[in-house]
């Protein structure tokens, strides 16, 4: 009946030590899909938004999909939802690899954590057989050591681990959950909350595979790998070079962001883009998640010996063009740093960054470095030593921990902070895409680009090319936008899949996995349900719609070069048009006749 | 070196009579070569230049980027920085100087 779901879900008190197994009515199912929604429902019914992030009222969602663990291409992704302490928002973190599958497979759609250890604890996870172990040997170690160790001494070689590192033991404002060693649910701060909770690592086997309601499923999955497998983004472009095609792209169309988004183009392009990790043998072998047709991850070596997974094209950037930085060495040092000390790439790079601005402009002094190497753009050397200091909250680090937000208005000067929401944009400078400036701004989680990502139809031409600079009707295409992603997280699918795949295949999916009659613009419309409840959750923990803005550089500052020079963004005339589109006053709230049309009560 | 780096700053064009193309991505990798110029007297449309720029690869590439006449879904050409689908298309005009960047469909994020 429940198709490829389980039904089931797993609530873990670690203050009480209770463990339980619930059923989850269908009604939610139908809802709100699974994944990013349903748990973003859960939390919605279960925790207060005013409480604080990182107290042990706050509960920490782990969270499959519909489509996780099947056959569906891309179908290994899951999600971790939690109050998050960088921003005060909702936050959700996706992630791929295959932790989330393996999850499933041990029967359970979703790992609901409650409550507070007071010793360091982690979670095992055998198909129905469940403990809350003590894991004080593991305190202070690395993910890489942890996920290791934790299958050593299980015996369960062939189980997969989600695990904090010391950032998020020592509540880094935006420390990620790291599994499979290289995979991150990166962005938000969720390894700070886990960390709170004096969680250190998730391990789980499962022998359960899900089981469509339907035949058709096999088909239906054949027809969209094929359709991945042909597309020219992810059948061609993305297997070859990965996610750090963007640097030229990006760079060319004059949107790079440069030293902390001064400007759009980076000089030293050339030294670090996708084109030169495969020119420069730094390119080993690509590696895919579960089930994913794609595989754009990246194995990669360096001469120093060594070894790893990435840069993917944010990373490579918040250390790279952001920080000014063109050794590509340092660049993937600081990411491989990041994955084993549980760090957000971008996060930390664009703080970096940031304080790089703050010093150059001798606001910063440079008594605060504490002996540090000197924050000039294009000091490699920096990017690696203050990556390390902030998982440890050491020197300088400790306040870089809290973010460039916190951070630059500690000194005074919130503005140098290229954040929205207190957190750090990625690797786009909003003045060169009009609607994806207004994607930055209504983001439901702070600054990001994997809410509705704009840059496809604004720069790629996916599936249209759509002119930058043009503010006709973007409000409306980054509501679809949003709306279609919030499906595609909530199925349990990867947000690449959509370079390829429309709104009728995720439904196409749905319908085959579940057996459910479900039409497209119902899907659709569990999209605009979860967008709107991450938005009533938002305001009630205290978010004001006003701080759906963008940082004053770019309504202010001209693009000072390249293609874009000239251009600021017109946020101005977006955002009203864009309230307008949502269905909510034109001070931004949903309105009563919005939330009951969407059943939000 | 100098030369490369003044076109990822995107401010300089070609030298005197040429004009700079750069390939990208799986293109580049398919063609084995970063880019060429192309001598001009005076301008010629995008499409005049893809014809010009496969003849002297001796590989015909109009076929990874065009579509029949059209310029195939996602292949993005740049000239001095600004899609041509918000310029003129294929018969954009293109002058002696300026810069063309030839990307084949891509995407990440």
């Amino acid at each position: 009946m429940l198709g490829t779901y389980t039904g089931k879900l797993l609530r873990i008190n670690l203050s009480t030590g209770e463990i339980k197994v619930e059923d989850i009515p269908e009604e939610y199912l139908r809802k709100y899909i699974g994944g990013r929604g349903l748990a973003s429902y859960y939390l919605y019914k279960e925790v207060d938004p005013k409480v604080d992030p990182l107290s042990p009222e706050n509960k920490l969602i782990f969270a499959t999909g519909p489509l996780t663990g099947t056959a569906a291409p891309t179908g290994g992704r899951y999600m971790v939802v939690t109050k998050g302490p960088l921003t005060g928002t909702i936050a959700s973190s996706n992630s791929g690899g295959f932790f989330g599958a393996e999850l499933k497979h041990a029967g359970y759609d979703m790992l609901i954590v409650e409550g507070k250890s007071d010793k360091p604890v982690y979670i095992y996870i055998n198909d129905d057989q469940v403990e809350i172990r003590d894991a004080s040997h593991l305190w202070g170690k690395g993910t890489h050591y942890t996920t290791d160790k934790l299958k050593e001494e299980t015996g369960l070689s062939r189980a997969k681990v989600a695990c904090i590192g010391p950032a998020g033991e020592n509540l880094v404002k935006f420390a990620a959950v790291i599994n499979d060693k290289h995979r991150a649910a990166g962005r938000t701060g969720v390894g700070a909350v886990m960390g709170s909770k004096m969680l250190k690592a998730v391990i789980v086997k499962g022998s359960k595979k899900p089981k469509a309601a339907t035949d058709k499923f096999l088909h239906v999955i054949r027809e969209k790998t094929d359709t991945l497998r042909k597309d020219s983004i992810t059948g061609e472009g993305l297997p070859k070079l990965g996610t750090k095609v963007l640097d030229n792209i990006i760079n060319q169309n004059g949107l790079y962001p440069t030293r902390n988004f001064q400007t759009g183009v980076f000089e030293k392009t050339y030294e670090v883009s996708g084109e030169a990790l495969v020119e420069k043998g730094y390119l080993i072998k690509n590696r895919a998640c579960y089930a994913c047709p794609i595989g754009c991850g990246r194995v990669t070596k360096l001469p120093t010996g060594l070894e790893g997974e990435g840069p993917e094209y944010e990373t490579g950037w918040a250390f790279g063009a952001d920080c000014g930085v063109s050794d590509l060495n340092a660049i993937t040092e600081a990411n491989f740093l990041c994955n084993d000390l549980g760090l957000d790439t971008i996060s930390t790079g664009a703080t970096i960054a940031c304080a790089m601005e703050l010093y150059e402009r001798g606001i910063l002094p440079k008594e605060d470095l504490q002996k540090g190497p000197e924050l000039r753009f294009g000091n490699s050397e920096a990017i690696v030593y203050y990556t390390y200091k902030i998982a440890y909250r050491e020197g300088l680090g400790d306040k870089l921990a809290e973010g460039s937000y916190r951070f630059a208005e500690s000194y005074g000067h919130p503005e140098y902070s290229m954040s929205v929401k207190k957190q750090e944009l990625p690797a786009y400078d909003p003045r060169g895409v009009q609607g994806h400036a207004l994607e930055y701004a209504t983001s439901n989680r702070g600054g990001c680009h994997v809410r509705g990502y704009m840059i496809s139809p604004e720069i790629l031409g996916v599936p249209e090319k759509l002119d930058p600079q043009s503010l006709e009707g973007k409000a409306e295409w980054v509501k679809i936008f949003q709306d279609l992603t919030a499906v595609i997280d909530s199925e349990g699918l990867c947000l690449f899949s959509s370079f390829a795949l429309g709104a009728d295949d995720y439904r196409d999916l749905l319908a085959a996995a579940t057996g459910w009659d479900i039409s497209t613009e119902e899907v659709m419309k569990a999209g605009e349900r979860i967008w709107n409840l991450e938005r009533v959750y938002n305001l009630k923990a205290g978010i004001d719609p006003k701080e759906d803005k963008l940082p004053k550089r770019f309504l202010e500052e001209p693009m000072p070069d390249g293609p874009n020079k000239g251009a600021v963004v017109k946020l101005d005339e977006l955002l009203p048009k864009y309230y307008e589109v949502r269905g909510w006053t034109k001070e931004g709230i949903p309105t009563e006749e919005k939330l009951k049309e969407l059943g939000i009560e | 070196m100098d030369e490369r780096r003044d076109t990822d700053r995107g401010e300089t064009k070609g030298t005197g009579n040429r004009i700079k193309i750069e390939f990208f991505a799986t293109l580049r990798l398919v063609l084995g070569v970063a880019g060429l110029e192309i001598e001009a007297d005076g301008p010629v449309t995008v499409r005049q230049l893809i014809s010009i720029a496969s003849e002297k690869l001796g590989t015909d590439i109009s076929a990874k980027l065009m579509d029949g006449d059209k310029i195939k879904r996602g292949t993005m050409i740049l000239v001095n920085g600004k899609n041509i689908h918000h310029l003129n298309g294929l018969d954009t005009l293109v002058k002696p100087g300026d810069r063309v960047a030839v990307f084949p469909p891509a995407g990440g994020g």
